[in-house]
């Protein structure tokens, strides 16, 4: 249980956070659930998409484009364990002895 | 390996619950779709009345079938936009979402029939009432009730 770099910055946390408890979501949902641009947030998806992170699904349904979002099993162990660490960090610091 | 402060560490933490937290909300509470709900149970009730007894036995099994086909869309990244679903939670908060889905149905009904029969024990006959009062109180309840079943037990007020 490591501390992951890429999930160090508090917006791919976010995003991950939201796409961990759902099993997909649309790019809208988790761009208003993040408080992201539409260009931020693609920013971000490319990213943790080069990383295996997240699954990206561009489609149509009739006219319209629809892009889901959905976490892959290396970015789901990724956010378990990076939360974990931070847990562990947490309870660390509440264990130490005040000085 | 401990590169982070355990203040930034708790922070992060209560920002990951946080954004958790307001995404499953933000799914069921908005006004929109329940507003669009209470709509649809009004304009349903008034279809039944006008078409009489022997079409609205067809009708009622018309949206039965739509109810179901919604409920497999719903499961769908690729349709469940169509059925107004943006995320398909998991976990806990996928749970409560989908019990509140439910409990809605057999609420709704359940006033439904009683009110309904109400109506032609008073007036001798049905009329859409019942549907208004059920769509009255989707489109105005629904909204603060699904925050209320959202919120963990231990949080509610």
């Amino acid at each position: 249980m490591e501390i992951d770099p890429l999930l160090a910055d508090a917006t791919r946390l976010k995003i991950l956070a939201l796409l961990a408890s759902s099993d997909w979501a649309d790019f809208s949902f988790v761009r208003e659930g993040a408080g992201l641009s539409k260009s931020a947030l693609s920013k971000q998806i490319g990213k943790l998409e080069t990383h295996e992170y997240v699954e990206v699904h561009k489609g149509y349904v009739g006219k319209y484009p629809r892009t889901s979002l959905r976490l892959t099993d290396t970015g789901r162990a990724a956010i378990e364990n990076h939360l974990a660490a931070l847990r562990r960090i947490v309870d660390q610091s509440r264990d130490r002895p005040s000085r | 390996m401990n590169q982070i402060d355990p203040s930034d560490a708790e922070r992060d933490l209560q920002e990951v619950d946080h954004v958790k937290r307001e995404a499953a909300g933000a799914l069921v509470h908005r006004r929109g779709p329940w507003a669009v709900a209470g709509i649809a149970v009004f304009a349903a009730s008034v279809l039944f009345w006008l078409s009489g007894p022997q079409m609205g036995t067809y009708l009622s099994w018309g949206l039965v079938v739509v109810a179901v086909l919604a409920a497999v869309l719903n499961r769908s990244a690729r349709w469940g936009r169509l059925t107004g679903n943006r995320a398909r939670l998991t976990g806990v908060a996928g749970r409560r979402r989908r019990t509140l889905s439910l409990v809605v149905i057999l609420v709704a009904l359940a006033l439904f029939l009683s009110i309904n029969a109400a109506v032609s024990h008073l007036l001798g006959e049905t009329y859409p009432i019942s549907g208004a009062v059920v769509g009255l109180v989707l489109a105005l309840a629904g909204p603060p009730f699904a925050k209320w079943w959202m919120t963990r037990p231990e949080n509610r007020g």
